[in-house]
């Protein structure tokens, strides 16, 4: 059993094999050999550290994916999302990111694909506005800079 | 303690090489409530700021129109997107591959294929943006060079010649940027002079979606394709026909010889910081020229030496004029779609002219040069009336007494005088329509201009040695092209030895559209489903310079003298399928309009006399009484011999049209429908 410390100072009891996935931890456990002294982990809180335990113990036992990309997918990303994963993520916009960061931050590959699906979906087919409101963006553009790219980019426009 | 110092190991640890990329300090305001923005929904955390990495690899997974909006959204954005090279190159990588594939994977005569390597080094390909600091300059033609250098024996002819150009390739062209469903078709149906490789083309029907042509070329979902046949030389009209094309419609027409070039065009391909090497083209007697326009915004390549051959337009990508004069079809091409250009050097043309009209456009150059010769502008309705298209050129070609190869029957109003029934008809015509197949080259993406197929098909005599034959001893030459196309015309006042002909179909059939059938049927189209059609002729006379040499008479540097434009209005009705189609189309003959079954007439004359045979007996008889007669059934080998009888009659005989002229030929068809009036011409008069 590994002894993960959340940010909000909870501590997780989790089984080696499902923590593994990370391989930030994996990494860790490996320099540091066994050892009844938590891992910190700063950056992750306990109700998002809840949430990826889940997506590891659901994807328990399965091959980690491969670190290369095959250069024949590029160009050739689906936005395709596994049922379960797409519930998995059925949260509000601040979990997802939270778990995307965290994700990040443990080195998650396969769930930081899947969280970054997820928000390209969500941003996919919206116009520059859409997205802007979606995500609460500001609109930092001047008029003139504004208007210059929408020129450059006047093919995405129009459908 | 060790567990802390392990922690920040790990956190100092290198993430993989493709996710280093700046932080949030050089992108303050990157990313909603995590930014540092105004617009904020709480107070930015630092511990809780999304990595800008993340934005990219968000990004990378959204299609590229995707990207560009997201761009718009904020200046963070902006410059984390324009500055990531590696995302640019991603997307833009697979499109390389039409250029490195392409030439053998066509499965195209070596002709073309050596054709299209020398068109290799004019590919200027450079997609990458350069925005950020710190990304190095790439170099130019970095990502085709190797594919360049693996070429290069093959590049190493000696000089451009017309001996060594790509002839005779009909360029099909396919528009389909807005659409991804099943209707998107990228057809690319080269046809060989030859006829000798379209079977083998035929193998890639997967080729024939957009969806299988991307999957081959090894595209990505989101790469459109367009291969574009260039007409003009200048770049603003290559940018106002790449916005016509972009806008569904249809242009292609045969090569007529010339060096081919090609080049993939991307937007900001002029981006500031492109390196570029003048002279750097491995092409024999061509230069690379860059010309900074004054705002440095965008600039031109040309390879100069060959002006007239190649000229690289590069300025299209983001200076499209918005008030093109195409008006409605004003829509900004994507960049990223892949523009393989192939040109011929025949087609230089006055780049200060208006752009045709788009009938006369999706006919072809040709016919743009008919129009543009027979002074339409002396008319006095506006040039860029869309009425001003087929029927005023034909209308101006009578006019001016352009003489053409038989006469032509002035198209008449609709609300004038009704056509005479015939009381006979030529049954065998309608051979020329049965299993007569022309294959769809275009389609128009939306239903709106789904009344527009274009179809295009074309024959070229092979050689000076099979110039000197009759046609008719080369009809297993043309058996290919005679399968597909009804009328092979053999026919000019001189000789039918040494011309070259070509035409182009331009129907409208909007039930074919509408019917849904399937890619195959689409791309199959019966004539005999046709409810209208309308052709162009250009036929080359052989009154021709005597100097010039047969060479350049094969190169199609001669010039067409005459042409011939016909408009056939199809009795609606008929059916689409093969069987009922043959059939109604047999019946509709009797109402077809005199025009047309002179025009089908004078066709069947020359290459179809076989199966103008009707004498058996009981036909004999029907003559005797005053009945109609009835058409042998023969079978193909009847056909054949019956064919080459009347070869030999017509060789014996010599051709009528030579003998007797184009008053014969009228003579002869007005005594025929005279006869079968039951009158003759002069009772008639």
């Amino acid at each position: 059993m590994v002894l993960l410390l959340t940010s909000d100072n909870e501590m997780f009891s989790v089984a080696e094999d499902v923590i593994k996935r990370s391989a930030y931890i994996k990494n860790m456990l490996e320099d540091v050999g066994e050892s009844d002294l938590p891992i910190p982990l700063p950056n992750v809180e306990s109700n998002v550290l809840v949430k990826i335990l889940e997506y590891c113990e659901h994807y328990r036992g399965e091959p980690l994916p491969a670190s290369d990309v095959d250069p024949a997918e590029i160009g050739d990303r689906s936005l395709d999302i596994a049922d379960w994963d797409q519930k998995y993520m059925a949260v509000d916009q601040e979990m997802l990111f939270e778990i995307i960061l965290a994700a990040n931050y443990l080195d998650i590959k396969s769930l930081l694909d899947v969280g970054c699906k997820t928000v390209a979906k969500m941003m996919k087919g919206k116009s520059s506005e859409e997205i802007r409101t979606l995500f609460n963006i500001a609109n930092d553009f001047t008029p003139e800079e504004e208007a210059q790219i929408r020129k450059e980019n006047a093919w995405a426009e129009c459908r | 303690m060790m567990l802390e110092l392990a922690a920040v190991r790990q956190q100092e640890r290198a993430r993989p090489a493709s996710r280093a990329v700046p932080l949030v300090s050089q992108h303050p305001s990157a990313w909603n409530r995590y930014s540092s923005s105004k617009a904020v929904a709480r107070p930015p955390q630092d511990t809780e700021k999304l990595p800008i990495e993340l934005g990219i690899l968000i990004a990378k997974e959204l299609p590229t129109r995707d990207i560009c909006r997201l761009q718009q959204t904020c200046k963070a954005f902006y410059d984390l997107l324009e500055g990531d090279s590696e995302l640019w190159r991603e997307r833009t990588a697979g499109t390389l591959g039409i250029v490195t594939k392409q030439h053998y994977q066509l499965g195209i005569s070596q002709g073309i294929s050596s054709g299209m390597s020398r068109s290799l080094p004019t590919i200027i390909v450079n997609p990458f943006r350069l925005g950020g600091e710190g990304n190095p300059e790439l170099p130019f033609f970095e990502v085709v060079q190797g594919n360049m250098r693996e070429r290069k024996p093959a590049m190493e002819h000696s000089g451009i010649g017309p001996s060594s150009m790509m002839r005779a390739t009909v360029i099909s062209l396919s528009i389909v940027p807005h659409c991804s469903n099943g209707a998107d078709l990228a057809p690319i149906i080269p046809l060989d002079p030859l006829g000798t490789r379209i079977q083998r083309v035929r193998q890639h029907d997967t080729w024939r979606t957009r969806e299988g042509l991307a999957k081959k070329l090894n595209l990505g979902s989101n790469s459109d394709i367009i291969l574009l046949h260039l007409t003009r030389s200048s770049e603003d009209s290559v940018a106002k026909e790449i916005m016509h094309l972009q806008a569904g419609q249809c242009y292609c027409h045969p090569l007529s010889g010339g060096a081919l070039e090609a080049f993939a065009c991307r937007k900001r391909f002029w981006r500031g910081g492109i390196k570029v090497k003048a002279g750097s083209t491995s092409l024999p007697g061509y230069t690379l020229r860059r010309d900074h326009s004054p705002s440095k915004r965008a600039s031109a390549f040309h390879l100069s030496k060959v002006p007239t051959r190649v000229e690289v337009a590069t300025r299209m990508w983001g200076n499209v004029p918005s008030t093109s004069a195409v008006g409605s079809e004003n829509i900004p091409l994507n960049p990223f779609t892949t523009v393989l250009c192939l040109r011929s050097s025949s087609t230089a043309l006055d780049a200060q002219e208006p752009p045709p009209p788009a009938q006369i456009r999706v006919l072809g150059l040709r016919a743009w040069k008919i129009w543009k010769s027979t002074r339409l502008s002396e008319c006095s309705a506006p040039r860029k009336s869309p009425k001003y298209t087929l029927d005023h050129t034909i209308a101006a070609l009578v006019s001016q007494k352009i003489p053409p190869a038989f006469p032509i029957p002035i198209p008449r109003a609709r609300s004038s005088q009704t056509p005479p029934q015939p009381q006979a008809v030529r049954p065998e015509a309608q051979d020329l329509f049965s299993a007569t197949y022309i294959h769809l080259t275009c389609q128009s993406p939306t239903p709106r201009q789904a009344s527009f197929y274009s179809i295009s098909a074309s024959k070229y005599r092979g050689s000076s040695s099979r110039k000197r034959n009759s046609p008719f001893t080369s009809t297993s030459k043309w058996s290919m092209y005679c399968q597909r196309v009804p009328f092979v015309w053999e026919t000019s006042q001189e000789s039918a030895d040494n011309w070259a002909g070509m035409y182009h179909v331009w129907m409208s059939n909007k039930r074919l559209y509408q019917s849904g059938e399937t890619d195959d049927r689409l791309f199959k189209v019966d004539l005999r489903t046709m409810r209208s059609m309308q052709l162009v002729f250009r036929i080359k006379s052989t009154l021709r310079p005597k100097s010039l040499s047969e060479k350049s008479v094969v190169s199609k540097k001669v010039e067409p003298q005459r042409y011939i434009l016909q408009h056939i209005n199809f009795k609606r009705g008929v059916t689409n399928t093969a069987r009922r189609g043959r059939d109604e189309s047999r019946k509709n003959w009797a109402n077809w309009s005199p025009r047309v079954r002179y025009l089908v007439y004078a066709m069947s004359m020359r290459r179809f006399d076989y199966c103008t045979q009707y004498g058996d007996e009981e036909n004999e008889n029907r003559e005797q009484k005053g009945e109609r007669k009835r058409p042998i059934k023969l079978s193909s080998s009847e056909k054949r011999k019956l064919g080459q009888k009347a070869h030999d009659q017509w060789r014996k005989e010599g051709n009528p049209c030579k003998r007797e002229g184009r008053e014969g030929l009228r003579r002869e068809w007005d005594e025929t429908c005279y006869r079968r009036r039951g009158k003759t011409p002069d009772q008639a008069n």
